[in-house]
């Protein structure tokens, strides 16, 4: 894994062996007025260690849904109703409720949307990552406070010990998030699912969000799975992009591939355009 | 009272958390002191109004208007309203309600030997009312659409529909009558044996909270059932903390707060309630001493018995207001 803060993605280096996660035929059923209904239909995805791949496409197209299944926490009534969702060996598909907690935070971080909610409203943020310290990693409260401070400051909280005892409402979205990631990060997993963290922000923040993620993926080599409807946000992280529509995968490239006009599939191509990032203007327009 | 609040802690940006020492003493100064003065102000003015001449009743039928006049003068009714109402309350916050006009003995004391009997049935309710109802509350919240839930839910829709005194009667039925495990009536001071008084207090106090214990139930397993749907047990699962904790350590401290203001509120009632009681069970309390007060128009009982009741009622709405500012640290903004 490359230290230098200064590597593009497009450089990073291409993971080699056996992925960190590897996702086969993955199928999400949504309830529906005659039962179930796929919504996700056999999807396959990879991600090596280190690596970053976005999932782009519309609401609705499937992509959040997805990274819900691998993270274990599908909405309402929603099921796996196929495939397999591999974790270095684990297949995440058929985890018990029990096995789920060894792999949530210790194996998997995850940030959200909207991180404020994603908190305890009337708790301290402070203290909810002290718990994670403490019931994952046994420290006691007075180092796991310690752990939490340091934590804090690596994403980039300026007076940690103040934030610390702020409830997320009186955090601004930006902290919310970045305490989200402190969270995230705590136990040392080794993937960290990020459903459309920077949606929510102003688009100073989602920079500064966007570096942070680049710089702790560099610095403790935290494979990404990150989801967005913003494209632009996507190619500044991740090292291949995997586009959806209507709960399948029509393109999965390299970045640096679809930047330079590579893209294969119209869709992908209009993506794009709407972005303002593709360069050659072949002659199909259409969408297909 | 207007600083009971159960407003969602999303309000206000910026601001810091306020250290707790700062809002008991606002709120007392906001709330409770306007509230106190202007409550007794009006029990004072109620009971000049309605006093009908108790010197002559005292006196009787052939009591002369110079004997009459005499005990008024005594007494200080001939002076005027405001007088006798700052000299009337200014007794009053030092502890002094007077005395019986009848029996000349002193109300603060009377009310002082009775008052620990409806206190300890209110607070048996109380307790009654948190234990039963956060247990099953909680069970039916997380066994939802399960056995349990529905027995519980129905068990408390006829319970809220009972009147507490044909409960207190069909467990004097149930439990002295037939089983013969608790006394029908009567009192033991705490004092003199603490397991004969709660022999004595476990009934009527048990019988009063069964009501309370169903709203709380009913009150508690709604939020509860909304706060485990909340996003931030998705993020509680995603940081791998186990269901227990995420029940006690997240969901129920959030989901507490309505359930905790529902007891808080109910405490009015069931001081009223344990007047009923008392009577059912026999206990010399305080509503038979208001009760005879009011019939032979003893002036300074009555105001003796609202006066201690408002108190009870305020200071359990400070209690309630600390706990529920405790719970959510959002409501600590005044």
């Amino acid at each position: 894994m490359s230290a230098d803060l200064a590597t593009r993605p497009e450089t990073a280096p291409v993971a080699t062996g056996a992925p960190l996660l590897e996702v086969r035929g993955l199928r999400v059923a949504v309830p529906g007025a005659d039962g179930p209904v796929d919504a996700v239909h056999g999807v396959d995805l990879r991600v090596g260690r280190g690596e970053a791949l976005g999932l782009v496409g519309e609401s609705g197209s499937g992509k959040t849904l997805t990274c819900r299944a691998v993270l274990g926490v599908l909405p309402g009534r929603c099921t796996v109703a196929g495939g397999t969702i591999d974790l270095d060996g684990t297949d995440l598909a058929t985890l018990s409720p029990r096995a789920w907690r060894d792999v949530h935070a210790v194996r998997i971080g995850a940030v959200f949307q909207d991180p404020a909610s994603y908190l305890n409203p009337a708790q301290t943020v402070g203290r909810q990552l002290a718990e994670v310290l403490r019931v994952k990693t046994g420290l006691g409260r007075r180092a796991a406070r310690a752990r939490a401070l340091e934590l804090f400051a690596t994403v980039g909280l300026k007076r940690p010990e103040v934030v610390f005892d702020r409830i997320a409402a009186h955090l601004s979205g930006g902290m919310q998030q970045r305490v989200m990631l402190a969270i995230a990060i705590s136990c040392d997993p080794q993937l960290l699912i990020a459903d459309e963290p920077t949606t929510a922000l102003d688009v100073k923040t989602q920079a500064e969000i966007v570096r942070l993620l680049r710089e702790l993926r560099e610095r403790i080599g935290l494979a990404i799975l990150f989801v967005s409807h913003d494209l632009a946000v996507v190619t500044e992280l991740c090292d291949r992009i995997a586009v959806f529509r209507d709960g399948r995968i029509v393109e999965e490239a390299p970045t640096a591939e679809l930047l330079a006009g590579r893209a294969e599939h119209p869709y992908t191509r209009s993506l794009l355009r709407a972005a303002g990032l593709e360069t050659t203007t072949p002659e199909d327009d259409r969408v297909a | 009272m207007s600083t009971t609040t159960l407003s969602r802690p999303i309000a206000g940006r910026g601001a810091r958390v306020r250290r707790r020492a700062t809002r008991p003493g606002r709120a007392l100064l906001l709330g409770v002191v306007p509230v106190a003065l202007i409550s007794t102000f009006l029990v004072f003015l109620m009971t000049y109004l309605a006093s009908a001449n108790p010197a002559a009743q005292k006196l009787g039928e052939n009591a002369t208007p110079e004997a009459i006049a005499q005990l008024n003068h005594t007494w200080g009714l001939d002076r005027g309203f405001f007088e006798q109402y700052v000299s009337w309350l200014g007794h009053a916050l030092t502890g002094d309600l007077g005395a019986s006009y009848f029996t000349d003995t002193s109300v603060s004391e009377a009310i002082g030997q009775r008052l620990p009997i409806d206190l300890a049935l209110t607070i048996v309710a109380i307790v009654t009312a948190i234990v039963l109802g956060f247990a099953a509350g909680t069970i039916a919240a997380v066994r939802r659409g399960g056995i349990v839930d529905r027995v519980v839910t129905l068990v408390a829709s006829v319970l809220i529909t009972i009147p507490e005194f044909w409960l207190a009667i069909m467990a004097v039925v149930l439990f002295s009558v037939t089983l013969g495990w608790l006394p029908s009536g009567g009192w033991v001071p705490f004092h003199r044996d603490p397991w004969l008084w709660l022999q004595h207090v476990l009934l009527p106090g048990v019988s009063l909270g069964l009501t309370v214990a169903a709203q709380v139930a009913r009150q508690l397993r709604g939020s509860l059932i909304t706060a485990l749907e909340d996003d931030y047990v998705v993020g509680a699962r995603v940081r791998g903390l186990s269901p227990r904790r995420i029940l006690f350590g997240h969901a129920l401290r959030n989901a507490a707060a309505p359930a905790v203001a529902t007891v808080g509120l109910a405490v009015p009632t069931l001081l009223g309630g344990a007047v009923i009681a008392e009577s059912i069970f026999g206990l010399p309390g305080l509503g038979q001493y208001a009760l005879n007060g009011a019939q032979s128009h003893d002036v300074p009982v009555i105001q003796g018995v609202l006066v201690a009741t408002i108190a009870i009622v305020l200071i359990s709405n400070v209690v309630v207001d600390a706990l529920l500012s405790r719970l959510r640290p959002a409501t600590r903004k005044a």
